[in-house]
């Protein structure tokens, strides 16, 4: 019984073309602690390699520690079937939820696979070029790649991110790119986890809590996306995970990491969370180069700004409309922060920056700007920086507000 | 008739019946590789194992009582009667009294099968084969164990709901038995 079969080398060609494509050897590495990911990919790996016995002993164990496992099951299934001499069981099934449910646990074994093997990200010298400059208050970071399905969580020490740890995650039933109430689809943009739901306030559904974001923020009012309660949160009970396109828009990791995550991040609940629909590794150089030339651009608007530089400011809001911006220009009061600073001012004049390129929009960075006054409270100015056709930035849409 | 000859042939008429389209050499080979079997086995256990009950004189190998024989068809016969727990007695037994023949295991294995311990079965049979893994019957079994607890377990993958350690325990399914023995003589 421990070689593989007829029938498992069937298997192999039909059911996980993508482990062939890609075997990694080196990747699964011993050196990682284990984990649930870790462990499962073991199975397929083992499984791959024909040793069914060993890899049924895996599975096994895996099953006692994580019984709701559908994907443990899934493969506990196929290397039973195997043994007996069977194909993988609804292979060829034309039940449509059936069909559905094997696409999602394979889809979810395949996404997984895909990360740990390396092909997803080259590796950890490389940041997601969104990350341009956290803010000085911010201490930690989560980016967050769709297509990958995937949560990193980054550490922001005196200008330096550091990796702290990366889970598999659950997004929207119909993919990336929320636009209306409803449609079941993941934001993509930059937000900000706003609080922290405890399990006790929550139906089972939500697992141990959940961190709402801001969505639908300024830019996404303003391009007329609707919907609300867009969430990181725990998985339902009667599984470790989802497949990686279930959940009505929320990104949700399971239980275990969701607590994990809690624990790294502690009560810090003001935390940018970045969903990025079409991610870019750079390296430190061209993260760097980034970063420089659009904190140029924000300095040039803040010495204008402090100036009360009209004709600068027109040149950075030129591609507001002429009307709304002359009539900022004219009464401070209003929603646009134009107004220039005085002396009894209440905020300093100095800005904490935090710049985070924008995704889903052609070249756009979002510069957060906090003026923190010696009472605790707080001004933020929230601008949505593009490239006209010449290339220079610009101030495409401003808010601000007050904490 | 030796129990070993009988079962050789009893293992062959299995494989022939469940090899289609079994060509002549198929069958030679088959033939000559159970003699080499017999052969081992008999060099192996004439060294080691006590005859089984009174011996042709001429023969090293172990060979079947009437009486072994007899209860491994009265085991039968408690089978097809129903009387599960008493064909239990009967095979753990005969494991007990000639634990080198897979045969009693396989057939031990079907009684707890059918009153739905799979795990218990299952084991057995493992233990059948460990003693000969070329028993086609005893594989074919195990075969329809393990696809029987795959579709079990793939179920749960995909609809979710019961627990692999705690569910569907009690749930019988047929296995094959050996058939009786003839004893010659």
């Amino acid at each position: 019984m421990t070689q593989p079969s007829k029938a498992y080398n069937t298997l192999k060609a039909i059911f996980w073309p993508w482990v062939i494509l890609s075997v990694p050897g080196h990747c699964l590495a011993a050196a990682e602690p284990t984990t649930y990911e870790s462990t499962l990919l073991r199975v397929v790996e083992t499984m791959h390699n024909g040793h069914l016995d060993p890899a049924r002993i895996l599975v096994e164990s895996l099953l006692t520690e994580y019984p709701h496992s559908r994907t443990a099951k899934l493969l506990y299934a196929d290397i039973l079937a195997a043994q007996g001499g069977r194909l993988p069981l609804g292979e060829r099934t034309s039940h449509t939820r059936e069909r559905a449910a094997l696409d999602d646990l394979q889809n979810q074994l395949r996404v997984r696979w895909r990360y740990q093997s390396g092909q997803s990200k080259a590796n950890d010298n490389l940041l997601p070029s969104r990350l341009l400059l956290p803010g000085r208050d911010t201490h930690y970071l989560i980016y967050v790649d769709l297509p990958e399905s995937r949560l990193y969580v980054y550490r922001h020490q005196k200008g330096q991110l550091i990796h702290l740890h990366d889970y598999y995650v659950t997004i929207g039933k119909n993919g990336i790119g929320k636009q209306i109430e409803g449609d079941r689809k993941t934001p993509v943009g930059v937000y900000r986890i706003t609080s922290f739901i405890p399990d006790a306030e929550l139906p089972p559904r939500y697992g141990p809590g959940a961190l709402p974001i801001d969505y639908p923020n300024s830019i996404d009012r303003m391009t007329q996306r609707t919907g609300y309660g867009i969430w990181l949160h725990g998985t339902e009970p009667g599984y470790v995970n989802r497949g990686p396109y279930a959940s009505d828009g929320c990104v949700s990791l399971s239980n275990q990491e969701f607590e994990h995550l809690r624990e790294i991040t502690g009560n810090a609940t003001d935390i940018p969370v970045i969903l990025d629909h079409a991610p870019v590794w750079l390296n430190q150089e061209r993260l760097q180069k980034r970063r420089a030339n659009a904190i140029t651009a924000v300095q040039r608007w803040h010495s204008s700004w402090l100036k009360t530089d009209k004709a600068g400011l027109a040149k950075v809001y030129r591609a507001m409309s002429a009307t709304s911006l002359e009539e900022a220009l004219r009464n401070p009061s209003q929603d646009r922060p134009l107004s220039p600073l005085t002396a009894d001012w209440n905020y300093p004049t100095i800005p904490d920056i935090e710049l985070m390129g924008y995704p889903n929009l052609i070249e756009t960075f979002l510069a957060r700007l906090t003026f923190k006054n010696a009472a605790g409270s707080r001004l933020i100015i929230n601008q949505y920086w593009q490239h006209d056709e010449r290339k220079n930035w610009q101030v495409v849409a401003e808010r601000r507000h007050t904490q | 008739m030796l129990l070993e000859q009988t079962l050789d042939q009893q293992r062959l008429s299995a494989e022939l019946l469940e090899t289609e389209n079994i060509s002549l050499i198929n069958r030679v080979q088959l033939l000559e590789k159970q003699k080499a079997v017999s052969v081992a086995r008999a060099n192996e256990s004439g060294a080691t194992k006590q005859p089984l009950t009174q011996s042709d004189s001429h023969s090293e190998r172990p060979i079947p009582s009437a009486e072994a024989i007899d209860r491994f068809n009265h085991g039968l016969t408690l089978i097809t009667q129903g009387r599960s727990d008493e064909a239990i007695t009967v095979y753990k037994g005969l494991i007990k009294a000639f634990p080198q023949f897979p045969q009693p295991y396989n057939n031990l294995a079907s009684v707890f099968a059918s009153l739905g311990n799979l795990e218990r079965a299952e084991s057995l049979l493992r233990q059948g084969l460990e003693l000969d893994d070329r028993y086609r019957l005893l594989r074919k079994n195990l075969g329809s164990l393990l696809i029987h607890r795959a579709s079990r377990i793939y179920r749960e993958a995909i609809d979710g709901e019961r627990d692999t350690n705690a569910s569907a325990k009690k749930e019988p399914i047929a296995l094959q038995a050996f058939d009786m023995l003839s004893p010659l003589q």
